[in-house]
């Protein structure tokens, strides 16, 4: 593994691949701080700049973005009580409280030592586990697999968003939507419509720039101007104790920052489960095993710590099932995925087989990543608010064009913006009627997976699910999987007992 | 403004018109071609259609003088690429790069909206990457005979992995099958990298497939048992093929053409014809070459029609005889 | 109308879109025969399981609105939502894009995209001409030039000049 890390370490070292990281910090940073462009869209809108760069740039590029992206959020969520991605819907509850005392710069300052730490230790974890579970990972055949998916999805189903049947109609709409197209044993068709552009079924990106982008722009552009979203001035106490981060303040939050960089961590390396979810969870656990519980939503400094240290974790995490078994860990790595596949690396433990020294020099782009938006995170909050004071009324139009062009230039199709824009107005009904849209899009990336692996894996065993007890590996994800149903029914149970009382 | 926008319209109208006066097709073709060249690619971006068709790249640029554009258009193993450039004009600015399979294979077993022998006007053939059968190096059949013979005494318990459900891989190994009276499951995937990794993790005992098998076989982690090709790959001749074996099938439809709209200019088709040619000078198309083991052919388009017609038929009767399609799908012409 | 029924609509809608899917759509759209046993799965199986399992949760959930203990969970507010005139104005932008989409493909990019920016930016209350031309004059442009020089992307042209 030595040999291979400064093997990475030389390749990474040139100017190109370092100045994709810059380059892609910024643009994350910018987009993730636009309030309504998410670090999801940075990362899609950004893929097409990747064809004709070198591969180990081109995933730094998209890297930068996916970390500066969520930075950014950050941001927007403290100076201006918007998220800027669904990764900070937590720092704001503290965040913003923390703003309207004056004590912005803090609260900055706290997320960002939060997010470098957790990003560092996450980093550290994958480069750790990597390896070695590749090579385990060639074990992963279609019943693992098949196993593995199941216990994802059930456990996406076990956070999703506030109505937890509205969110499980959503994954069976993605579901659903995944069978548009060929049918991977038999090669029939289903669902084509005699629509010859969905024979490849429907096209992800655009998709997703429909389900999340547009529809938030479509709502912001139905939305009249309110008074405080065109407020822009932000209090600056000027008392130096409110602008940084005292050593006292940091150590009361280091273990909050701890857990939240391993629960991060952990809920990066199942597939599907992603950002938003990590910062919840721990944020949930910090509050309750908090001294000054009531704090929380106030203005607490753990707060901020747990919800930033928990989406900052998930990051290097994710590229761990991806870069291992090859099945993508979040929907930013389903995106990233396709990156790899331009440029002709297929993700799985063949790529560790074969390229371990592009691998690393990744890796060690990660770190490369995480020091760099340490530096420009600090320069970068002095502008910030500078950023959201783009008037609202051109923003969202603008944005508009952007979605549109960037679901054309991936293919070239006008069918493709039809998809983004039916996928749009899908996603504004289901958020009108409660409808969360990210089990959606989980459902529609691991779906297919599942389904090839599940009938690969009964063409393998003749039809018999023994096939799944058999296997030690499968066997244990089933076991899993069922303790996690367990466990989920029991929350749904112990919570309408609770509020009801 | 909008007057301004419609001016170049208008000068490529008087331009045209010009020519027509004149009316001398020869001129027109020698003008051609004006603009950058579209060409569409069948398969996604980084795959090994991919690469091949943008090999020849700079070699058309240089040949023609102009920009050659690539765009991916993936879907249906070919079928959505084809699909639109039916509709596209035969004026030599929109053409395809895609594997014959979408012509004379997969309209017979799917219902597809273009009529794959009427409807293009298939430039040339420019060549193939190998195909084989791989099995472990660490497993107990070295041989094809002794992985027959293995199959022969443990029937039903041979799990063999092919890109695609219905693809040449999967119909080669169930012809042969059937010829040796063997009992196999087949296990379909999508794309070779799925089944390749399968293969080296244990879970199927051969895969046939593509020619990434070689980076393995180089590495002493799988072993070739046979050519999925009509004669020997160069770089193993020790490998037999299968009909050196007895197994009278080939892949005769994994090969790269460009095709054009049906409809267009023989003068210009031959000027493409050329240009591909002069393509396999080139660094970029060497260079794909060699780490693909692709064989190069020079298949000019009239040769190449009535190769079609004549795979057509011979392809049709195949799929019949292994129930894989119940009579052509697809009407031909 | 009081959220709860409106929750009934919504869970009956979905009940009724899933008896359309299982019973007319799958059927006919899925190419199935006989030949597709049981080991591979019909390829109808997923879709059809998928449909049942949203089938179910929709009449899980449209019982739940008659428990009275769970009434609560029906009533929330939650977050703020548009209101009707705000929801015309999104419809409205909505058309606009569905119109726009429809332009790029007759009439190309450089046409179709400065009438949309103007007419959203109008619609979200900018009155001063000559500000709404210039930003829209530079965005078209830099959106073009930035696809079309590093992307090389080919805007439509429109099917109109062909």
């Amino acid at each position: 593994m030595i040999e291979s890390l400064v093997a990475g370490f030389s390749i990474i070292m040139h100017w190109e691949p370092l100045l994709a990281i810059v380059a892609g910090s910024v643009v994350g940073l910018v987009i993730g701080t636009i309030p309504g462009l998410t670090s999801t869209m940075a990362v899609a809108l950004m893929l097409p700049l990747t064809y004709d760069l070198e591969f180990v740039t081109a995933i730094m590029l998209l890297v930068g973005a996916y970390k500066g992206g969520i930075f950014g959020g950050s941001i927007t969520a403290i100076l201006l009580n918007t998220p800027g991605t669904p990764a900070s819907f937590c720092t704001v509850l503290d965040g913003y409280s923390l703003t309207k005392q004056g004590k912005g710069v803090k609260a900055l300052k706290m997320a960002k030592y939060s997010s470098v730490i957790a990003d560092v230790f996450s980093d550290i974890v994958l480069i750790a586990i990597a390896a070695p579970l590749a090579a385990i990972a060639l074990k992963f055949g279609p019943p693992e697999i098949a196993m593995l998916i199941l216990f994802s999805l059930t456990v996406v189903a076990g956070v999703a968003g506030k109505s937890m049947i509205k969110g499980l109609i959503a994954g069976g709409a993605g579901l659903l939507l995944a069978c548009v197209g060929l049918d991977p044993i038999f090669a029939v068709r289903r669902f084509s419509f005699d629509v010859v552009h969905l024979d490849g079924g429907i096209s992800l990106i655009p998709l997703l720039i429909g389900l999340f982008a547009l529809s938030e722009v479509i709502f912001q552009l139905g939305r009249k101007s309110r008074t405080e979203a065109d407020q822009f001035t932000i209090k600056h106490s000027p008392l130096p104790e409110d602008n940084r981060v005292s050593w006292l303040e940091f150590k009361q939050s280091f273990r909050t920052i701890t857990r939240g960089s391993i629960i991060g961590t952990a809920i990066g390396i199942i597939p599907g489960i992603g950002v938003g979810i990590a910062s919840f969870l721990s944020y949930a656990r910090a509050k309750a095993a908090s001294k000054n519980p009531d704090e929380f939503g106030k203005g607490s400094l753990e707060g901020i710590a747990a919800s930033e240290s928990g989406n900052s974790a998930v990051v290097g995490a994710t590229f761990i099932p991806l870069l291992t078994i090859g099945i993508p860990g979040d929907i930013i790595t389903a995106v990233m995925m396709g990156a790899f596949l331009i440029q002709g690396f297929t993700p799985g433990p063949l790529l560790f087989l074969n390229h371990a020294t592009l691998i690393y020099a990744i890796f060690i782009g990660f770190f490369i990543c995480d020091i760099v938006y340490f530096v420009i995170g600090t320069l970068f909050m002095k502008y910030a608010a500078y950023l959201s004071k783009v008037p609202r009324k051109y923003l969202f139009p603008i944005v508009m064009i952007f979605c549109v062009v960037g679901s054309y230039a991936i293919q070239q199709s006008l069918f493709d913006i039809g998809t983004m824009v039916v996928f749009g107005i899908l996603g504004f009904i289901m958020t009108k009627f409660k409808f969360a849209t990210a089990p959606l899009l989980i459902a529609f990336i691991l779906g297919p997976i599942g389904e090839t692996a599940l009938r690969q894996s009964l063409l393998m065993s003749g039809g018999s699910l023994n096939i799944f007890f058999t296997r030690p590996i499968a066997c244990a994800f089933l076991i899993v999987t069922v303790f996690s149903l367990i466990g989920i029914i029991r929350g749904i149970i112990k919570k309408s007992k609770v509020t009801c009382d | 403004m909008v007057f301004m926008k419609k001016a170049p319209a208008v000068f490529v109208i008087l331009t045209l018109s010009i020519f027509f006066l004149f009316g001398s097709t020869q001129s027109a073709d020698a003008a051609w071609p004006e603009k950058p060249i579209k060409v569409y690619i069948t398969f996604p971006a980084g795959g090994s259609t991919d690469i091949a068709a943008r090999s020849l790249g700079p070699g058309l640029e240089k040949a023609l003088g102009q920009q050659v554009v690539f765009i991916n258009k993936p879907g249906g193993t070919g079928t959505v690429a084809f699909s639109i450039l039916a509709g596209e004009k035969p004026d030599g600015y929109t053409l395809t790069v895609g594997v014959n399979s979408a012509i004379i294979w997969n309209p017979i077993v799917r219902k597809i909206p273009y009529k794959p022998l009427a409807d293009f006007t298939p430039i040339i053939c420019f060549g193939t990457a190998p195909t084989g059968i791989s099995v472990r190096s660490d497993a107990p059949y070295q041989t094809w005979q002794a992985f027959v013979d293995y199959a022969k005494k443990n029937p039903g318990k041979i799990k063999y992995g092919t890109t695609g459900a219905v693809s040449i891989f999967t119909a080669g190994m169930k012809y042969a099958s059937k010829e040796l009276g063997l009992k196999m499951i087949h296990i379909p995937y999508r794309g070779s990298m799925p089944a390749y990794t399968s293969l080296l993790g244990g879970h199927v005992e051969a895969v046939v497939s593509d020619s990434k098998f070689s980076e393995y076989v180089k590495a002493g982690k799988l072993t070739l048992l046979a050519a999925f090709t009509k004669e020997r790959i160069p770089d193993y001749p020790d490998t037999p093929t299968l009909i050196e074996l007895g197994i009278n099938l080939h892949n005769n439809v994994g090969m790269y053409s460009l095709f054009g709209p049906a409809g267009m200019d023989p003068a210009i088709v031959k000027k493409l014809e050329d240009a591909v040619i002069s393509s396999f000078d080139t660094k970029s198309f060497k260079k794909m070459a060699k780490s693909f083991m692709f064989e190069t052919y020079e298949i000019r388009n009239k040769e190449l029609v009535a190769k079609f017609e004549q795979e057509w038929k011979k392809n049709e009767k195949t799929l019949m005889d292994l129930g894989m399609a119940k009579k052509a799908a697809t009407p031909p012409k | 109308m009081q959220p709860l029924n409106k929750e009934r609509i919504i869970a009956a809608s979905v009940l009724i879109s899933v008896l359309i899917v299982l019973f007319y759509i799958i059927p006919t759209y899925i190419e199935t025969s006989e030949e597709y046993h049981a080991t591979g799965l019909s390829p109808a199986f997923f879709p059809n399981i998928a449909t049942i399992f949203i089938g179910a949760l929709a009449v899980l959930f449209l019982s739940l609105t008659f428990i009275k203990r769970w009434a609560h969970f029906f009533n929330s507010e939650g977050e703020s939502w548009l209101s009707p005139t705000e929801e015309m104005k999104a419809g409205l932008s909505c058309a606009i894009i569905v119109g726009y989409l429809l332009a790029l493909k007759y009439v190309g990019y450089l046409i179709a995209t400065p009438p949309v920016i103007l007419g959203l930016f109008f619609l979200q209350g900018e009155r001063n001409i000559v500000k709404s031309i210039i930003i829209t004059l530079v965005v078209t442009i830099g959106i073009y030039f930035l696809f079309q020089n590093l992307l090389n992307v080919q805007f439509p042209q429109g099917k109109l000049f062909k």
